[in-house]
């Protein structure tokens, strides 16, 4: 097992590295100018010789495999650099990433009590109003999409109902930070569990039929075993390990989603913060973010590698 | 079944109190009134700034020399300040002021005992200081630049600052009268080129009415009466400044008293809100075209050299229906407005016909594909891209729009286009004729660098009174409408929304919003 994740481990460092890559060399592709974001059009010409100093001192100069080199070595030594607008891009992270994780965390949890329930109680009360209704349901929360979705609750909920803000994280007027954070973060984490309930609700339920419907549940029911000691013992435990897999490659799923959803609350986490740096050509802070990302998404697809293999032997073994 | 039935008409009902709800009228006003939400108090004014835009972001208070907006207005003092032409000031920071006969002099003597609001003496060194920093700084409206470029010596002795400039400059006060003092005591050894990123913008010196509160990265500032304001105390005692991405939806859920914008889709919005009071304000908001001709880089576009070509493509167009696009828009054809008594009376028509025809007649190969470049991605400009790229299909050319992503690049770095759509907002109409100056930054790129204009444009920011103005505005209008490097569509109105929780004094006029003039703060009054 110890050489299953090493293995695994190791083969993230190239992916790492490939990702990099393309992530910075397909930004300078585009032709933005980090100088023109930086210094207005008039400054440029009134300041040339300042402009080029600036522009040396920068390492814009250099060829971009060295200006990579750097930008990679900075990463790998904890230096994020700066983004355009002169803060440090660590800074940036540090403030945005524990609200996005607050948003995805939350998201997370409710989506996975909420859609295993409903899910498991669907399989178990299969073709009752539950069922039907979570079916409808789970096939909207698919179909439709998130920002659809954000700006509706929005509509709804903060615009004509009034009961919660359309925007931000913190109210300047608040005095109380629970009642505070609750309004802030009901619109948003609503939206995002909305789309990850009917995922997961679906999975759950097929997963619970399929175990309901096996040898040796009948096997137990046989054996005079309580129904609830059946479906919670031998059938919800079983049906869980697939689900748990689905859970966890579902986080990365958040953290991105939670980039249309961040800027359609003005949500100050990552995802805003990527949304507003590639409007403003940013690109220091596109890089590092959507390097972020990936990252996460690699973690989570390390750990459902791992995860797949503690419950079935016959993956470690495959590999 | 039953049971579904009686779900589907819950959820009906939910839907249908939500899109009814209404504690009041029952028409489009907020159930929100009051604006606060929990925890809130009413002794609050509620700014917003739009961060979608790319130009404010969320980390920092704005700069005032690139980002003149409410807040910053209250945060930041000038020499002078506007009223809402914005073409007539009357001394702020400073006591009195003279100029010399021949326009080259200033002398400004500074008030006694003005403060800053850490409690530091606001100096004539600050604004020097602040002057002449400026000018390196790498963020800041043009007009200081242009301003300041003008300025040969400026000294102090005591309260009195004397500036001498190599030619007169007829908008020096007005200039003055927009350009915050900022704290040298604060920003003395900060390298202009990163003043505007430095962390002072995260809990800046003020010297306004209101000084720096709290800074909630990613949401709000605050700010709370600067206790060294040597003026009459506002009777507003609080302002918090949330940053938001829409400035319809804070509006629709009562979340801000004070917003501007001219956006059709704002503007309609706001209409619908019955607990907002709209204040139409004039402003100089040229939306027009640019013709990429050649650089002074030595790289032309054949295809635009000829101005009978450039002057058919505008005949194709027809620029009153593009203007029923916008909620008050006024058709122009110069950079003078029609109205303006400088005005020369030209018109560019409309004639599709003639278009066609003129386009032929002037050799222009109508095999290739005209290149549009714009870089608005709000759908009123969309919208009127795809009606202009219809106009110039119907005079037969094949046509290609091209949304940038980085219009300063792609208009005068780039190149890669024949029309280039833009916008300005204009803090005069000197402003849009310094655009010809052959030394300009940026259409230099584009109008070859011509110096035809260079002498009108010196006639005019010399013209001391009203007549030698107007002569040199009429010169400079015949001289674009001969050379036809940029066509002005029209000017587009600006609206400030005012929600009634805020209670103004008589007589308040608004000027352009992005830009400071005196609406009498110190009595705005909450309710």
């Amino acid at each position: 097992m110890l050489k299953f994740i090493l293995k695994k481990l190791l083969l993230m460092i190239p992916m790492l590295i490939v990702i990099s890559f393309i992530v910075y060399f397909g930004l300078q592709l585009t032709g933005i100018d980090p100088i023109n974001s930086m210094v207005s059009p008039e400054v440029l010409s009134a300041n040339a010789d300042r402009i080029d100093e600036l522009r040396e001192e920068l390492g814009l100069n250099d060829p971009l495999i060295v200006q990579y080199g750097r930008w990679l070595g900075g990463i790998l030594t904890g230096d994020l650099g700066y983004g355009l607008d002169g803060t440090p891009i660590a800074r940036t992270i540090a403030t945005r990433l524990p609200y996005t994780l607050e948003l995805a965390g939350y998201s997370l949890i409710l989506s996975a009590i909420i859609g295993i329930g409903i899910g498991i109680i669907s399989a178990i009360r299969q073709n009752g109003v539950i069922d039907y209704v979570g079916r409808v349901l789970a096939v909207l929360g698919q179909a439709v999409p998130q920002f659809l979705v954000g700006i509706l609750m929005i509509w709804i909920f903060s615009i004509k109902l009034g009961w919660f803000p359309a925007s931000n994280r913190v109210d300047p007027m608040a005095t109380n930070a629970f009642v505070d954070a609750f309004l802030h973060l009901f619109l948003p984490v609503a939206t995002l569990t909305i789309g990850m309930v009917a995922v997961l609700m679906r999975y759950a339920r097929n997963t619970m039929l399929d175990v309901l419907n096996s040898d040796y549940i009948k096997t137990a029911r046989s054996k005079g075993i309580p129904e609830w000691k059946v479906y919670l013992k031998h059938g919800f435990r079983n049906a869980m390990k697939p689900v748990l897999v689905i859970l966890m490659f579902r986080i990365p799923t958040l953290i991105g989603g939670s980039v249309v959803i961040e800027s359609v609350f003005s949500y100050p986490g990552i995802g805003t913060t990527m949304t507003n740096a590639i409007t403003s050509n940013d690109y220091p802070v596109v890089m590092v973010t959507t390097l972020i990302i990936a990252a996460t998404m690699l973690v989570c697809s390390f750990m459902v590698d791992v995860l797949n293999a503690l419950l079935d032997p016959r993956v470690r073994l495959g590999e | 079944m039953k049971k579904l039935i009686a779900l589907a008409l819950a959820l009906a009902m939910v839907f249908t109190l939500a899109a009814c709800t209404n504690p009041d009228s029952g028409d489009s006003q907020n159930p929100n009134p009051s604006g606060s939400t929990p925890g809130g108090t009413s002794d609050t004014l509620r700014l917003a700034l739009s961060t979608n835009d790319g130009s404010t972001t969320d980390d920092k208070v704005p700069t005032p020399w690139y980002n003149r907006n409410m807040a910053t207005n209250l945060m930041f003092r000038s020499l002078f300040i506007a009223d809402s032409s914005l073409s007539s000031v009357s001394p702020d920071l400073a006591e009195s002021y003279t100029i010399s006969d021949d326009g080259l002099t200033y002398t400004i003597t500074l008030k006694d005992g003005l403060k800053w609001s850490d409690g530091e003496a606001l100096t004539v060194d600050d604004v020097i200081w602040s002057i002449e920093t400026a000018q390196a700084t790498a963020m800041i409206n043009a007009i200081y630049t242009s301003a300041f470029a003008k300025i040969d010596t400026i000294s102090a002795e005591g309260n009195v600052i004397t500036m001498t400039l190599t030619e007169p400059y007829s908008a020096m006060l007005d200039v003055l009268g927009q350009f915050a003092i900022l704290p040298k005591h604060c920003l003395e050894g900060v390298d202009p080129l990163n003043l505007d990123t430095n962390e002072f913008w995260q809990n800046p010196v003020t010297n306004g009415y209101f000084a720096m509160g709290e800074l909630n990265v990613g949401n709000y500032f605050t700010l709370v009466v600067n206790p060294n304001y040597e003026g009459t105390a506002p009777k507003i005692q609080k302002v918090t400044v949330s940053f938001v991405n829409d400035f319809l939806t804070a509006a629709q859920s009562s979340s801000v008293d004070y917003l501007y914008g001219n956006a059709t889709d704002l503007v309609e919005g706001m209409e619908s809100l019955t607990n907002y009071t709209s204040y139409e304000v004039e402003v100089l908001f040229y939306k027009y075209f640019i013709f990429n001709m050649a650089g002074t880089d030595g790289k032309t576009n054949e295809a635009m050299q000829n101005v009978e070509v450039r002057k058919a493509l505008i005949e194709a167009i027809d620029r009153a229906t593009l203007a029923t696009l916008y909620p008050s828009a006024t058709v122009l054809n110069s950079g003078v407005p029609n109205e303006h008594e400088a005005y020369n009376g030209f018109e560019y028509t409309f004639d599709a016909e003639k278009a066609k025809a003129d386009i032929q007649a002037s050799g222009y190969d109508m095999s290739r594909t005209l290149r549009i470049c714009y870089y608005n991605n709000d759908q009123t400009s969309v919208d009127l891209i795809n009606t202009i790229v219809y106009y110039l299909q119907q005079a037969g050319l094949t046509v290609e729009a091209t949304l940038s992503n980085d219009g300063t690049t792609d208009l005068f770095t780039t190149r890669e286009y024949d029309i280039g759509f833009k916008g300005k907002s204009s803090f005069s109409i000197d402003e849009w004729y310094t655009e010809y100056a052959s030394d300009d930054a940026l259409f230099q790129m584009i109008f070859n660098g011509d110096t035809d204009f260079d002498p009108l444009l010196a006639e005019l920011s010399s013209a001391t009174d009203t007549a030698s103005r107007n002569a040199a505005l009429e010169k400079l209008q015949a001289l674009e409408q001969e050379k036809v490097y940029k066509v002005p569509l029209f000017t587009v109105g600006n609206y400030v929304f005012m929600s009634n929780n805020v209670k103004l004094p008589a007589g308040t006029e608004f000027c352009n919003p992005l830009y400071n003039c005196d609406v009498d703060f110190a009595n705005w009054e909450l309710a």
